[in-house]
């Protein structure tokens, strides 16, 4: 008798509702609507230790624990794919944990988790994208000091951030910067709108859905709430300009998104397919549609 | 015209056992435009002094010194170099500059100084530098390698170049020959015949005698 | 109270608990004034050039500035914003050291735009060609403008600072020893750049130095400090030539002479 219960107990392991205590998931909730009034502003918060190491996500997964409610749709995606390493453990933890359903289907997802990309998929009204942040501080890699860069912030100081756009232009006669390309929210504050491709900035801008961004080893939340302008930074004489490859995606014929360059041979011949798998998967169902009806 | 009433001048030296030195006392006498008063006396009977006294550089200890309705005691600091700058020139023994600095720039400093603009400042410098015979090949270079009697001639240059309805010349001839003392004289009169008054230290008699209008012996006062 | 100063700063004490930095120093200056500040180390030059530039709060006066609008500021009232926002535009700081005044990892055109930048300037041509036009101002070849200051020599760098400084027009400029670490063959040409940036500009400059020799050069009027008190002040010239207060002889006469 006392051997099963014994295996019962190593095999049940209860968890709360996304594995997050109900404080916890309180005092992420305040961090956020604070955020949410301030658009782009750093709100600290008290970061958990989680059962990955920082650098895996941890800020975006406590978002988005505080954020699931039993009847969201859960999509997680990892430079775009729903089925790398990344995406699928953290997609299993959230099932494991808060038993939500779970899709690859940007337009039936309630709640998107993503690293380092935004679907090419539109978003719409009610839908919420989790930005996974490594270093949330634009400034940080000009002023090691985080001393001044609040003050930056705060006294609206952005002089240097044009200055590394300047040596940028100076050194390789147009803005190198390719992701991670600082944006200016709300007509305010600076923000870095994590190292997304350039590519996907203006989908930053006046977007229908809820924009979260958590960085877990550096305790910080910003937010851009729906329908805000988000404009990235550049010179009157040298406009930001969201670049990608001049290829079309070997797989579904796209030339409109994101495209990831995949080695496929030995000899070094190349290949490029959609970075955003779901949308691919659509464009290539769109594809045989037409197919089928000539 | 320029009024000496009264002028006491000692100095009093705390790190060197509180010593008082007199320098002299009861100065009076007066200057009137179109004038060269020649100061004279002994070495160490307070030439050098008095002139510095005039100009500023030294402070009055007792008695007065008017240059025209400016009372020197009572001016501040910016009132006296408000004078300084349009009214009260002031030609020292020694070259003071800036290391590096061309001459033609140390020489139309003084012009530049009240607004003059640079075009008109160089030409006026060269044509005073092209005076005192002081070679064009030097024009670019810093005085402070030059002989003592071509630094001298770039000192009375800065000092002339512009018409200074005051004027304090200290040895202005010391260092130099015979045909480029002339030359200064000849500077000197004109001064003095455009109507600037001038106190001098001329130990040259001959200097002396030719520009001086009277004498003021320090010693005899 | 009279509006014809540019900066004016009142019985300044800044206490650093039983110590005296400063105590009850007031100076004031007009545009195109070089205004000298000497004394030996621990005079408290350094801290009352803090304090009257507003990196320091002081403990006891006022610092006012006439602004271009005719408006008299002070500093001890006036918001940080607003502080930093006219020690950016309208104030000047050239540190001795000029590694503390440059960032040494931004070319020198970086160095020189930031502050347009920082004020609003969004045309990238326009800000390379104000930063060439410094750079000739200062006698630093212009070829050098993407060149970052690490590669300069220390005059260069010292030239750049105040470039730097200078390119928002400001009006009034603070130095600290400003030829301090130069090899003395430089500072000459230093001396030379300040005195006829400030004949040109108009602008006015309080200049700290330990250096007598640079303080005869460069300043109309002189303070003296001593243990933090201002033991006299007054003409350059005279204080140099015939200084009144013991502790200004003792620094005029134990100046070494060449």
């Amino acid at each position: 008798m006392n051997e099963m219960s014994k295996n019962e107990n190593i095999d049940i392991q209860i968890y709360n509702f996304a594995y997050l205590d109900e404080n916890t998931k309180r005092m992420i909730r305040r961090a956020l609507l604070k955020a949410l009034c301030i658009p782009g502003y750093q709100v600290p918060f008290s970061s958990r230790e989680m059962p990955m190491p920082y650098g895996w996500g941890t800020g975006g997964i406590q978002v988005t624990s505080a954020c699931l409610i039993p009847k969201d749709v859960l999509k997680v995606i990892d430079q775009g794919a729903d089925d790398t390493t990344n995406a699928v453990s953290i997609r299993k933890f959230f099932q494991k944990t808060a038993n939500v359903a779970v899709t690859e289907k940007t337009s039936d997802a309630s709640l998107i988790q993503t690293r380092h990309r935004i679907p090419e998929t539109k978003l719409k009204e009610k839908q919420i994208l989790v930005y996974q942040v490594p270093i949330p501080e634009p400034l940080r890699f000009l002023e090691p000091r985080e001393t001044e860069t609040r003050k930056m912030h705060a006294l609206s100081e952005y002089g240097l951030m044009y200055v590394k756009l300047y040596e940028d232009i100076a050194k390789h006669g147009h803005i190198e910067t390719a992701y991670a390309y600082p944006v200016k929210t709300n007509g305010n504050y600076v923000t870095d709108p994590s190292p997304i491709p350039k590519f996907d900035n203006p989908k930053m801008n006046n977007s229908p859905a809820i924009q979260l961004f958590g960085a877990g080893r550096e305790q910080r939340i910003y937010a851009i709430p729906p329908y805000t302008n988000v404009k990235s930074l550049d010179f009157e004489d040298y406009p930001f300009e969201a670049m990608k490859a001049n290829f079309k995606c070997s797989i579904c014929g796209s030339s409109d998104s994101y495209l990831d360059e995949i080695i496929v041979s030995d000899d070094g011949k190349r290949s490029y397919i959609c970075s955003d798998t779901d949308y691919c998967k659509e464009q290539t169902k769109l594809n045989s549609k037409k197919e089928d009806q000539l | 015209m320029i009024q000496i009433k009264n002028l006491n001048k000692s100095f009093e030296l705390y790190n060197q056992n509180n010593t008082n030195i007199n320098v002299f006392k009861n100065i009076n006498f007066k200057v009137n435009k179109g004038e060269v008063v020649a100061l004279t006396g002994n070495s160490g009977t307070g030439k050098s002094t008095l002139l510095k006294l005039i100009y500023g550089s030294y402070i009055i200890s007792k008695g007065d010194v008017l240059i025209s309705d400016i009372n020197i005691r009572k001016s501040t600091p910016r009132d006296i170099l408000k004078l300084r700058k349009n009214r009260l020139g002031y030609v020292s023994q020694f070259l003071r500059v800036v290391p590096r600095v061309p001459t033609i720039e140390v020489v139309i400093e003084p012009l530049l100084d009240i607004g003059c603009e640079k075009n008109i400042a160089l030409k006026k410098g060269q044509e005073i530098l092209e005076r005192l015979k002081i070679p064009k090949n030097l024009w670019n270079l810093s005085p402070l390698t030059f002989s003592g009697g071509e630094q001298q001639r770039v000192n009375i240059a800065r000092g002339f170049i512009y018409n200074y309805p005051y004027l304090l010349l200290d040895e202005p001839t010391a260092s130099l020959d015979q045909n480029n003392k002339n030359i200064v004289l000849d500077l000197i009169e004109k001064a003095k015949l455009n109507g600037s008054a001038i106190i001098g230290i001329f130990h040259d008699e001959i200097a002396r005698n030719r520009v001086a209008s009277r004498e003021v012996n320090l010693e005899n006062l | 109270m009279k509006q014809d100063f540019l900066f004016k700063a009142s019985n300044i004490s800044k206490y650093y608990g039983q110590n005296i930095g400063c105590k009850n120093v007031s100076l004031d200056i007009n545009s195109g004034e070089v205004l000298g500040i000497v004394g030996e180390s621990g005079s408290g030059k350094s801290t009352l050039l803090n304090c009257i530039y507003g990196n320091l709060e002081v403990d006891e006066g006022d610092i006012f500035l006439n602004d271009k609008s005719k408006t008299i500021l002070n500093f001890t009232k006036i918001s940080e914003p607003k502080l930093r926002l006219i020690q950016r535009s309208d104030l000047a700081f050239v540190h001795q050291n000029p590694r503390d005044g440059l960032r040494m990892n931004i070319s020198a055109g970086g160095n020189i735009g930031e502050r347009l930048m920082a004020i609003g300037h969004r045309n990238y041509g326009e800000i390379r060609e104000i930063a060439s036009n410094w750079l000739e101002k200062v006698e630093i070849d212009v070829s050098r403008i993407d060149d970052k200051p690490s590669t300069f020599s220390g005059g260069m760098q010292q030239r750049l600072q105040i470039a730097r400084n200078l390119v928002t027009k400001p009006r009034l400029i603070f130095m600290d020893e400003p030829t301090g670490g130069l090899d003395v063959s430089v500072q000459a040409k230093i001396l030379d750049l300040l005195r006829n940036l400030v004949r040109e500009l108009g602008i006015a400059a309080i200049i700290i130095t330990h250096d007598l020799a640079v303080v005869r050069l460069l300043a109309d009027r002189i303070i003296v400090m001593q243990n933090g008190n201002v033991v006299e002040a007054g003409l350059c010239d005279q204080v140099l030539d015939d200084p009144q207060h013991k502790y200004s002889q003792l620094l005029v006469s134990s100046v070494l002479q060449v």
